[in-house]
Formats: structure tokens, sequence, C-alpha cells
């Protein structure tokens, strides 16, 4: 077992280099089988492991795997070292699964496309990455993983790279990843020079002995990273504009698999954030927060991709929340549905789009339940799912999670929660009223995508409806029975999940059905042409709050107008300005010597200035 | 003598064109076989390596033809090899050719003597030397309108810390003599001797400003803007690439190991300059509009992060250093000569002007975004091997020095983005003059290049481990000095570890 584990880096990384090297020279076909087959092998790999680990005792679930030394730091070898524990395999499993059905999709949406070879390797790509960084078994090859997968998002979201905005986009998107990456690379330092070590092990074990500051700043640090990657408030700004890459792009990446990658990386580390309590609930408040705040702006977007974007930022709130307040299990499960669901509506949307040419504007559509009736009833199962009604999935890991928080006395939290989720009621179904209800409002000739794209839909839709089961109301709770053995090995035992609080899932119940009410009376019942609601609030949510635009006076601009400023003052007056010094001293000398170049005694002296500068201010040493 | 080999194949190299008067394709051929033979030797060394060679020359002036190669020069001469081999394979028909490809292989001889030196007067020759096919290359075969004064500017900026070198070099080797028994510039006989702190300092300040002029580091870097922007490209990629590398080797192999309680003395200001050179250039390189002068503040940027992890005076940044000294080499020369395609191709380097080369030349373009990978630090490339290696060596010293200068990573990953993206992505297509099209030759050169930014990016301990022994002796001698001198100024760094 121990060296099979790799081959699900292996398949996808051979089906990668394979689809680069001889992609233009393979028929769509085969760079299909090709790609396709990596990540489904990939998947059989992971499944495999996931049975090898429920064959196990629960307090022996863990395969490791070390497979050479990339360097030494010191006396300290850093290895490239493999984990794959119950919280590693469940997103092994997500990621390969559902990656390989949204590759299988892309087979059909790409199929038009010239850069057919270019996306399945850019995508084989992304799954290595995003494999190393849930298997990795040390910080440092989960940081290479980390990059990776940044690295993978950026070539994707840049696909169209003839498009401005698709290559402002995935520049946006690498920067403010940089920075997750640059805070990990911090948190890492940290550790390595307090502990010696970096190995996930050895960290969680002796983490405590650090003092509280230390702590603390691992911790936040760590955080910086997973809001990043996470697109939590204020980094969630990059996804947004992600929506540039085509729809399985945004399917598989930013939604189902990376954007969960600070999830995992808090649940991953959770010794550390159960030893950093302050930082813990700052994560579960701007996770809040961000739930609400994205749930606000996805109201009043029109674009049908940027909808579904800011309910991944809502939802990644709801993970925070989650993870933010110990409740590591009902954070994993939302992970995993919200994998189903939202991958589902993305595909169910990216089907929409395909059927309408290209057309996102929601605006301009209408009536397509008629014309595209299998991605309609897909589309509204998971509608259903992330509005929380039952028996969909979203239901039962929405509820685990709020109903957590008012049971653990979070009460401000768990009324943030609930409002967002009567938020994401009404904005997920004004999105299915106005594309799929009504009549048409633009002529176009929709037509129902192939059997490529739709058996894809039909699966996700079927996990969306039942994988909420696996956490059933009344203490049935696979993930929780789990995960435990998991993460009771580190020292603290996390609490365990309060037993269903029937209130809190009541009270949601009534918000979600309230959202969707209200969504019917404004866009289901007279489907108006256009958007009914107007004013500064509404003008203010279609606007983003303004986020992006803030961003942009307060450190775009000042940067690059310092970068303009020192370029000029290098030019000019670092160079000149020595010059000039050289000519006040070199006075004198004029007369001494009239036929020499000034040139050679400018720059003598300009550089004797300079040197005079250097060593003064060594002299005047701190 | 397998130490020599280097030096007399890039010799032989450089003196071969002159016989063969204006036959441009044979010259061209000939430069391409030595400056190959000399990397393969230069390979065959890193494999022999530890190696010294010792000849007595002028006994009674402490001189003699002492060379060596361990874990601090054999890559250093390598790269050396390597990025006159690509320069060569990069260059194109030009008047003059035999002048031309002597200097070049001039210059790769005169860097690796003095990456091979150990006795300081013998080194003080090649660094001599090294000055004059720099100015002719950038004078005389200039590109820009102003190639001639940016030449002489890198020429005072030569000799005027040159002479300033051989005054510290000399007082060094009197002031050593006494307890040697003899006058000796030879660094084994000098490292073993104790000098007086004040003897020290100063003789520290000419060194380091001397070396810190050719890296360059800010605030002595003005004269390579207009060098680097003059000069062919391949003239640039020779002096980013290898000349400023002679520098930094220079800091690490005399200035600190022969003074360390004056290295000591001034690494927190010094590590403030090189905080400064990292920002600055990294800011520069955000906003210039020229595509050249982006790659050229990049080096002052990453260069300057090297400084500070050679001011970090610990074993891991020295060995970070030294790896990244190796990385930069490969990515800068890389990035110069495609960069340098470019500007043939589209007759500008005005990034506002380019675009869209993607699509006319993929394979190109590919070399250019591993190159651009490699370069902005990715994970899994060589650049971030080192940069790693050197951060937590800084990070070690000083968290506050870490946290600046990491900053420079976000800047890394914008401008070599942005840079990319303005070549090679976007709607604008620019009009090519010529098609950006990899002869064979040039194809085969970078081959080498992209497999060692992947192979040291995977395998970085293949290096590291060979660099561990010299800088853990270098970092024991810093380590020594500070027992011997508690610097007071130390304290402000209560909170390191």
């Amino acid at each position: 077992m121990h060296s099979v584990i790799v081959l699900a880096l292996v398949f996808p990384a051979l089906g990668a280099l394979v689809a680069a090297w001889l992609g233009p020279r393979l028929s769509h076909r085969q760079i299909t089988w090709i790609g396709v087959g990596a990540v489904a092998l990939s998947f059989l790999v992971a499944v495999a492991a996931f049975v090898r680990l429920a064959s196990l005792p629960p307090a022996h679930r863990l395969i490791q795997d070390t497979l050479f030394i990339w360097n030494r730091a010191g006396a300290t070898p850093i290895h490239f070292s493999l984990l794959v524990d119950p919280i590693s395999i469940l997103f092994m499993l997500v990621i390969t699964g559902v990656g390989a059905l949204i590759h299988l999709y892309s087979a059909g949406y790409m199929d038009d496309d010239e850069g057919f070879g270019r996306f399945f390797w850019q995508m084989n790509l992304f799954i290595v990455a995003m494999l190393l960084l849930v298997m990795a078994g040390n910080f440092f090859f989960l940081l290479v993983g980390w990059a990776g997968v940044g690295l993978a998002s950026y070539f994707l979201i840049g696909f169209w790279y003839t498009r401005p905005t698709a290559v402002a986009a995935a520049k946006k998107a690498f920067v403010v990843n940089v920075v997750g990456d640059v805070a990990l690379t911090l948190a890492i330092f940290l550790l390595f020079v307090n502990l010696g070590h970096v190995s996930y092990q050895t960290v969680f074990r002796q983490f405590a002995i650090l003092p509280i500051a230390t702590r603390d700043l691992v911790a936040a640090l760590l955080f910086v990273a997973a809001a990043a990657k996470s697109a939590q408030f204020p980094l969630h700004i990059w996804l947004p504009d992600a929506m540039e890459g085509p729809t399985p792009v945004s399917a598989l990446i930013h939604a189902a698999t990376m954007v969960t990658a600070g999830v995992y990386l808090v649940a991953r580390a959770f010794p550390i954030f159960g030893l950093a309590p302050g930082v813990a609930t700052t994560i579960a408040w701007i996770g809040g927060f961000t739930a609400l705040f994205a749930a606000t702006i996805a109201i009043a977007q029109d674009d049908i991709k940027r909808v579904l974007a800011y309910s991944t930022v809502s939802q990644l709130g709801y993970m925070f929340m989650a993870v933010g307040t110990a409740a590591y299990a009902a954070g994993v499960f939302h992970f995993l549905t919200h994998a189903f669901f939202k991958a589902l509506l993305f595909l169910a949307a990216g089907s929409v789009i395909h059927a309408l040419s290209g057309e996102q504007d929601m605006w301009k559509m209408g009536g397509l339940r008629r014309a595209i009736p299998l991605t309609a009833a897909t589309f509204l199962v998971g509608t259903l799912a992330i509005s929380g009604i039952p028996p969909f999935a979203g239901f039962f890991s929405k509820d685990e999670i709020l109903g957590g928080l008012l049971s653990g006395g979070q009460v401000g939290l768990w009324a943030i929660g609930t409002v967002a989720a009567g938020l994401t009621a009404f904005y997920m179904f004004r999105l299915y009223f106005v594309v799929f209800g009504g009549s048409a409002r633009t002529k176009s000739h929709a037509h129902e995508s192939p059997a490529v794209m739709t058996v894809p839909l039909v699966v996700l839709a079927v996990l969306s409806t039942v994988g909420g089961f696996l956490v059933l109301p009344g203490g049935y709770n696979l993930i929780e029975s789990w995960l435990l053995p998991a993460l009771s090995r580190f020292g603290p035992i996390p609490p365990l999940p309060p037993p269903t609080n029937w209130g809190a899932m009541a009270v949601a119940l009534v918000v979600a059905l309230a959202g969707v009410g209200s969504a019917w009376a404004l866009y289901g019942r007279k489907a108006p042409a256009v958007e009914p609601l107007h004013g500064p609030v509404y003008r203010f949510l279609k606007g983003k709050w303004y986020i992006d635009e803030l961003g942009d006076w307060l450190i775009v601009r000042p940067v690059l107008w310092l970068g303009s400023v020192l370029e000029r003052f290098d030019r000019k007056a670092l160079d000149s300005g020595f010059n000039q010094i050289g000519h006040l001293v070199a006075g004198w000398g004029e007369s001494l010597r009239p036929t020499q170049s000034g040139y050679v005694r400018r720059y003598a002296l300009s550089f004797a200035v300079g040197v005079m500068l250097v060593v003064a201010f060594l002299s005047l040493r701190p | 003598m397998l130490v020599l080999l280097p030096l007399i194949l890039l010799t032989l190299g450089a003196l071969a064109p002159l016989f063969l008067g204006r036959q441009a394709r044979a010259i061209r051929l000939v430069s391409l076989v030595f400056s190959a033979l000399a990397l393969v030797a230069a390979v065959v060394g890193i494999a022999q390596a530890p190696q010294q060679v010792n000849l007595p020359w002028l006994p009674a002036l402490g001189l003699s033809l002492s060379l060596q190669l361990d874990g601090l020069s054999m890559f250093l001469v390598a790269l050396t090899a390597l990025a006159t081999l690509a320069v060569v394979a990069f260059s194109d028909e030009t008047e003059r050719p035999a002048g031309y490809y002597s200097l070049i292989l001039l210059m790769a001889a005169t860097a690796v003597g003095t990456f091979l030196s150990t006795n300081l007067l013998v080194f003080y020759v090649f660094w001599e030397l090294m000055i004059i096919p720099g100015y002719l290359l950038i004078g005389t075969y200039g590109q820009g309108p102003d190639s001639r004064r940016a030449a002489l500017k890198f020429l005072v900026y030569s000799l005027v810390p040159s002479a300033f070198l051989l005054v510290a070099i000399v007082t060094l080797a009197v002031a050593a003599a006494p307890a040697i028994g003899h006058l000796s510039f030879n660094l084994d006989q000098l490292l073993a001797v104790h000098l007086p702190a004040a003897t020290q300092n100063w003789i520290f300040l000419l060194f380091a400003a001397s070396f810190m002029v050719k890296v360059p580091i800010w605030p002595l870097h003005a004269w390579m803007p207009d060098a680097y922007g003059e000069s062919r490209p391949q003239v640039a990629a020779m002096l980013s690439g290898v000349l400023s590398k002679t520098g930094l080797y220079a800091l690490i192999r005399f200035a600190f190991p022969l003074l360390p309680e004056a290295a000591r003395l001034f690494a927190p200001a010094l590590a403030v300059i090189a905080l400064i050179s990292i920002l600055y250039g990294a800011w520069i390189a955000l906003t210039h509009r020229d595509g050249r002068m982006v790659i050229a503040y990049s080096s002052l940027s990453h260069l300057g992060l090297v400084f500070l992890g050679v001011v970090a005076l610990n074993a891991l940044g020295l060995d970070g250093a030294v790896l990244q000294m190796l990385n930069h080499g490969i990515y800068a020369v890389a990035l110069f000569l495609l960069f340098g395609m470019v500007e043939e191709a589209a007759g500008t380097r005005l990034l506002a002007k380019l675009g869209g080369v993607a699509g006319r030349a993929a394979l190109f373009a590919g070399f250019l975004w591993i190159t651009v990978l490699a370069a902005l630090g990715l994970p899994g490339l060589n650049g971030f091997a080192g940069e790693f290696l050197l951060l937590l060596g800084i990070f070690r010293t000083s968290q506050v020095w870490a946290w600046i200068a990491i900053a420079a990573v976000i800047f890394s990953a914008a401008y070599f983005i942005r840079l990319f993206q303005l070549t090679a992505q976007g709607a604008t297509e620019v009009e090519l003059i010529r098609p950006l099209r990899l002869s064979p030759i040039r194809f085969a050169v970078l081959v080498p290049f992209v497999v060692l930014m992947v192979y040291i990016g995977f395998a970085p301990a293949q290096v590291t481990s060979r660099v561990q022994p010299v800088a853990q002796s270098i970092a024991r001698l810093e380590a020594r000095a500070a027992l011997t001198q508690p610097v007071g100024n130390y304290s402000w760094e209560a909170s390191r570890q």
C-alpha cells in the first residue's frame, strides 16, 4: 500500500505531461481519454486508499510514505512525504471524483475550443497540485501544492489569454494568492525556527510548548493563507473575477476544490488553532461576516456566474464559521455537500451558457426550463440543495453548522448565518426564476447539451440529493465518526458536536422558505423583464460594496505611484544628483585639467560621493 | 589540473577568434565549441571537487597561483561556462565578430579566474582584467545611442573601487605579515590571522564597497541601468548572470571570513542597505515600461536578497545565497536572452507595444513562461528552493528582516507576471519584423536551462549538500567573532531565536 498512494499523483502528472507534449498531434477524443482517464485512475487509487483506511482500526487509520529528501536546512532534512488519513482522503475523493466528472463534462464543453489540449493538461496539472496539497505529509509540501494550485488556477483563469479581462483577472488571482503563499511561508519559518521541524506530526505534538504570542502568530499567518485561498473577506476580491475562466474551471477550482483548501488547512492544523483560541474566534467571525457580506452582493448581480461566485464566497464563510468554532466535522461535511451542489450549479450554468452560445447575463435569458429541461431540473436540484430545503444535501450540512453555533452559545454567529441562509435562498431562486422561469427575454435557439455534459450533471444532482444523508438529525453522524479518530490523534480532542438543535433547524427552514417565497413574489410570479429592485442600497450591493475600488485606491494606486516615482528618482535624481555633487566638488579641478573629458571626472566623483555616503551610513550604524 | 581546465579552455576560446579573421560563422562555431568544452570540464570538476592547485610564482612577494575548486566556486564556474555557451548561441551576426566573441569568452575566463583564485593578488588581477571586456562590450559593441557613455560609466564605477580594493588588499597583507612571518596574499594563511578590530573595520568597508558595486547593491547601482540598457541583451545577460556573481562571491569568499568581527559590526547596517535594494528594485520593476529594465531591476532586488542572506551570517543563509546565485544566473541569463529575442524580433522593448507573442510562437512562449515562473519563485522550480533557504536563514537571524524581505516575493510575482503577460499575452499583437523562431542550436542550449530549473527545484540538496561544508565553516568564523566581540548593536534583536 505504501507505494500505491503516490500513484494518485502520478496518473494526472503523466496525463498532464502527455497532453502537453503530444497535445497538438492528438485528436480531441484521444485527449479526452488521457485527461479524463488520468483523473479517473487517480480516483480509483483514492477509493483503494479509502477502503484500506476503513479496514484499519480507527486509531491506526493513517498511510504514510516518505519518498526522498528534498533538501537539508542545516541538519534538518525536509522530506517529500505523503500522508493519507481520514481528513485528507475525503478531500482526495472529492478532488478526483468530482474532478473526473468535471473533466468528462469539459470534453463536451470545450470541444469547439482550439485550446482543447492545453485545457486538459492544465486541468490535470491542477489535480496534481491539489492532491499534493491535501496529501502532503508536512507543511513544506503543503506549501508546494498550495502554490501549485495557485499557478494552475492562474493558467485556467487566463485560459482565453487574448481577452484583456481574463488576463487581468488571472494576474489579480495570482497576486492575491501569493499573499497567502507568503503568509504560509512565514508560518512555516516560525515553526521551523522554533520547533526545528515542519512535519505535521512533530509540529502538532510540540506546538503546545511555544509561547502564546508565537502560537497566535502562527495561527494568524495560517489563517491569512487560508483566507487568501478560500476567498475570505477582504481577500475575496480575486474569486468573482476568476469567473473569466471557462465554466468547468469555475466548477472544479473556484467552487468544489481549490477554494476549500483553506478549510482543509484549518481542519488539518486544528491542534494549532485549538491552542490559539483568539485566532480561532476571529476566523469564525470573519467567516460569518463573509457569509453575510457575499450573500448581500449575490442578490444584486446579473451575471449568472458571478451570482454563483459570490454564493461560493458566502458558503466558504459558513465552513469557516464551523472550523473556527472547532466544529471540524461540520465544516468538512459542508465542504463535501458544497462540492456536489456547487459543482452541479456551475456545470448546469455552463450548460445554459453553452446552450446560449456564451450568454451570461441572466436578464437576457428566461423560459429555459422548456428549452433545456434536463439542465433546468438539475439546476433546480442544486438550488434546492444550496438553499437548505430538505431533503437535499445542503439542508443537513448547513443545519449541522447553524445548530452547532446556537447550541455552542454563539448566538451572534448563528443569527448571521441564519440571515445569510435566507438571503441565499432568495438570490438562488431569483437566479432560477429569471433564467428558467417565465418566457425568453431575447431570441435564442437554445439546445440541450450533449450526453457527455448531462451525465455528470445527473450524477452530481443525485449526489446533491442524497449526499446529506451521511449525517441525519438525531445523532446519526458518519462524518463525525469517520473523522474523530484522526482528529484526536494529535493533542486535544475537539468537542463532540452537540445533539441536533431542532429549534435552529426549524428557524433555518422557515427563513429559507421565506427567501424562496420572496424570490417567487419578486421574480417568479410576474417574470419581470428587467430587475425590479433599485435605489441606493441596491446600487451599493451591485457595486460589491466598492471593495475593489477601495483596494484600488488604497493599495494598487499608491504602490504603482511610488513605483513610478522611484523610477524617475532612479533615472534622474540619484544619477544626476550624484553627478551634481560631483560637479560642485570638481569645480576646483576645472582649471587644472581643462582638456579631460568631463564624463570620467563626473562619474568618478559621483561614484566617490556614493561610496562616501555608504561609508558614512555604515559608520553611523544603528 | 582539472581545476584549471575551464579557465584554460575559455582563455583559448578567447584567443582563437583572433586567428580566424572575418569568418563569422567559423568564429561563432569555435566559440561555441570552447564554451561547451569548458562547461563539460566544469561539470566534471563538480564531480571531482574539492580540488586545489598551488603553483609558486613570486614567493618573495607572497605571490602564488593558488586556485581552489570547492562548494563555493564549482557551481559558479559551471554557471559561467553555461551562460557563455548560451550567450554565444544567442548572438547574431555582428560587425567585427572576432572581437565580440573573443571578448565574451575573455569576460568568462576572467570571471572564472576570480571564482577560482584564493590568492588575493591573483584574484585582484582577474578582477581588473574583467573590466576590459566589460567596457568594450558595452561601448564598442553597444546597441543604444548612449552606449559609449554607459561604457565609460561602467569603467569608472569599476576602476575607482578597484583602486580602493588594491589598497585594502595590500593593507590587509601588510597588517597580517608579522603574524604569518612574511608577506602573503594567500587566503588560507590570512584566515589564520586575527586582525585588530580597528584595522578590520576600514579594510572591510573598502572590500564591501568595491564588491557591492559589482553586484550591484543600492545605492551603488547607478551604472547598472545604463550598462544593462545600452548594451546588447546578450551582454546584459553576461553582466547580470555572471559578473554580478563575482561581487557576491568575493564578499562570501574574502570580505566576510577574513574580517569576521567587522562583518558582524556592520551586518545590521548592511542589512538595511540590502533591504532597500530589495524593495527599491522590486518597486521600480513593478512599473517600468521597458521590459529589459524590468529584468534588470528584478536582478537588483533578487541579488539584494542574496546579499541579505550573506549578511544574515549563518550557514543557512550562506547556503541559500550560493544556491540562489546559481539559480539567479540560470534564470536571469535565460530571461535576458529570451526577452532579447523578442526585442530583436519586435524592434522595441517597450512593454506597451509588445503583446500576443504566445499566439505566434508557442514553443518560445513556453520557454519564456517557465523561466518567468522559475524567476518569480514558484515552488517546484529552482528560484523557490534558493529563496526559501535564504529567507529561512534571514528569518533565523532577524524576523524583522525576513518580514520585510518577503514582501519582495509578492512584488516578484506581480512584475514577472506583468512582464510575461504584456509580452506574450493580451489583445495587442505586436508586429514582428522577423519571426520568433528558435534555431536548433538555441533550442538545444535552452533545454539544459529548463532541465536545471526543474531539477534544482526538485533536488536542491544536490547543490546545497556540496555548499554546506563551506557555508558552515564561514558561519563558524562569524560565530567565533560573535564570541570574541560581544557587539552591543545586536541586542535590539533579542527576539531572534
